[in-house]
């Protein structure tokens, strides 16, 4: 192998990943900048569309007594949800002869996916 | 009367193809139909290797004149497709128009991944180099490491004409081998650890940026290296047919009629350069070995920029997904998936290997640019 040759490969070695990391890169930042700036577009519409919207007087009523009801739900839990959940930690407790015992928050587990969520992407990704 | 009648049939006999084979013909023609039996009976990406090897087995029929170097035969004027670099960029627009860039888009580190596979595009240059390669031959021989047949083709048919139908044969041979050639490499590279990361789900990507996203690509890639921009420009309007959801009808041609008759024209010509005096030679072996090390070498390039993001984004990233970073879409993903998955059945890396996946078309694409840009002037 001539030194020439061994410089080019060098050459070829070199310019090839810089160029290829470079193009990419530049890749992710157009990405990158793309993505921020269309949630600070979403965001800046979000703040607007209440506003715009009609304002409905019984709405307040409603959310009040939900709020009232589950104070240390996480939000999105329905008050039937937590009565229930509520009923049977009761049952469970007094069960076991414990009295002095309070429900205090409510959170999903996220990190357990859903056993029937679980078996459908199974079911999906079965033939690959 | 009698004498002259026998004589026709003596100089008929001696006009057949029995007379006028020779022993190298016969391996040709038993190489085609191992091929043959390999794209049926074991399903290695048949769709290109079925006509790849009737091409080598019409090439090599004697005096049918068949190769696509026979001047005025009927592959002679279907080589010209490949010869004049238009099937690959068509190849590509079907290819664009099929693959959803979402799981890139969402995640844009991937692209990190798929210009890290690359490498083995670039180390196996050097191997073919130290071997004795001239340059432009070289290049075409590393791009094998890019996993992806339409680049290899196009770079060959620029760099290395003569060396075509072995390279070809050697890269969709190993495409084919994805899923034996690359665990071994992912579980040898990682420890149980990293194979069970679970990652985050990927955020939703809106149609604004699917739909700009082909525009960046071709703008900014054609003018980094305008050599790939046939590749990646055909690549990115296919993808933007799809996306835009206006031109359903051109996008269904593109990935189903438009690139099933490229393919067969493509498979068949490119298979019909496969000739005994250019294929039966030392240099085929080394395609071969050459071909494998460029595999693996991406492989482990890709995997290992995954470590070194698993331990940057302090165990968030799976390093398994590297691995999808040289291109064979889908394949490498799917590898990706199962290995991941055989270490913890719960664990869905198939998105997150997308994105890797489709950064490698794109990287590959780049280096295929780059090679051309470099050796191009080279070949005489």
């Amino acid at each position: 192998m001539l030194m020439s040759d061994m410089q080019l490969a060098f050459v070829v070695i070199i310019s090839g990943l810089v160029i290829v990391f470079l193009a990419l890169i530049v890749l992710i930042a157009l990405m990158w900048a793309m993505g921020k700036a269309l949630s600070s577009l979403k965001r800046d519409q979000k703040p607007s569309a209440p506003a715009q919207a009609p304002v409905v007087p019984a709405a307040p009523k409603q959310a009040a007594p939900v709020a009232q009801v589950q104070p240390a739900a996480e939000e999105g839990i329905p008050g039937e949800v937590v009565a229930a959940i509520s009923a049977a930690v009761a049952f469970l407790m007094e069960d076991a002869g414990e009295k002095g015992y309070v429900v205090k928050s409510i959170k999903r587990a996220r990190e357990a996916r859903p056993v029937w969520g679980l078996a459908g992407i199974m079911e999906n990704t079965r033939p690959f | 009367m009698f004498q002259s009648f026998i004589d026709t049939l003596v100089g008929i006999w001696n006009n057949t193809g029995f007379m006028q084979a020779t022993w190298q013909t016969w391996v040709m023609l038993l190489i085609a139909c191992v091929l043959i039996y390999l794209a049926i009976a074991k399903q290695y990406e048949p769709l290109l290797l079925l006509p790849i090897a009737f091409g080598m087995l019409l090439a090599n029929i004697p005096v049918a004149g068949l190769s696509s170097y026979s001047e005025g035969g009927l592959i002679y004027y279907l080589y010209q497709g490949v010869k004049l670099g238009i099937y690959p960029p068509l190849i590509f627009l079907g290819v664009g128009a099929m693959t959803d860039f979402g799981p890139l888009i969402a995640n844009p580190k991937s692209f990190l991944l798929g210009a890290a596979a690359q490498a083995g595009i670039f180390l196996t240059y050097l191997g073919a180099a130290l071997l004795g390669y001239a340059p432009n031959e070289a290049g075409a021989i590393s791009i094998i490491g890019g996993a992806d047949g339409p680049t290899a083709i196009f770079v060959t048919s620029r760099l290395a004409p003569e060396l075509l139908g072995s390279i070809a044969i050697a890269a969709y041979s190993y495409m084919a081998l994805v899923p034996i050639i690359q665990p071994p490499i992912m579980k040898l590279l990682t420890t149980k650890k990293e194979r069970c990361v679970v990652m985050e789900q990927l955020r939703p990507v809106s149609k604004l940026e699917k739909v700009v996203f082909p525009i960046f690509v071709t703008l900014l890639v054609s003018f980094v290296v305008p050599d790939a921009a046939a590749l990646v420009g055909m690549l990115m309007l296919g993808n933007l047919m799809r996306e835009s959801g206006v031109v359903a009808r051109l996008s269904n041609t593109a990935q189903n009629e438009l690139m099933n008759i490229v393919t067969i024209f493509l498979g068949v010509s490119v298979g019909a350069t496969a000739t005994a005096d250019r294929f039966l030679t030392p240099k085929t072996l080394g395609i071969i070995l050459l071909g494998l090390i460029a595999f693996c070498l991406g492989t482990a390039a890709g995997v290992l920029f995954g470590k070194l993001m698993y331990i940057f984004s302090k165990g968030k990233v799976n390093p398994l997904i590297g691995s999808a970073g040289v291109s064979a879409v889908p394949m490498a993903a799917r590898v990706s998936q199962k290995v991941g998955q055989k270490e913890n059945p719960g664990n869905f890396l198939l998105m997150h290997a997308m994105g890797p996946n489709v950064a490698g078309v794109i990287g590959s694409a780049v280096a295929a640019g780059v090679l051309i840009q470099v050796l191009g002037p080279m070949v005489q």
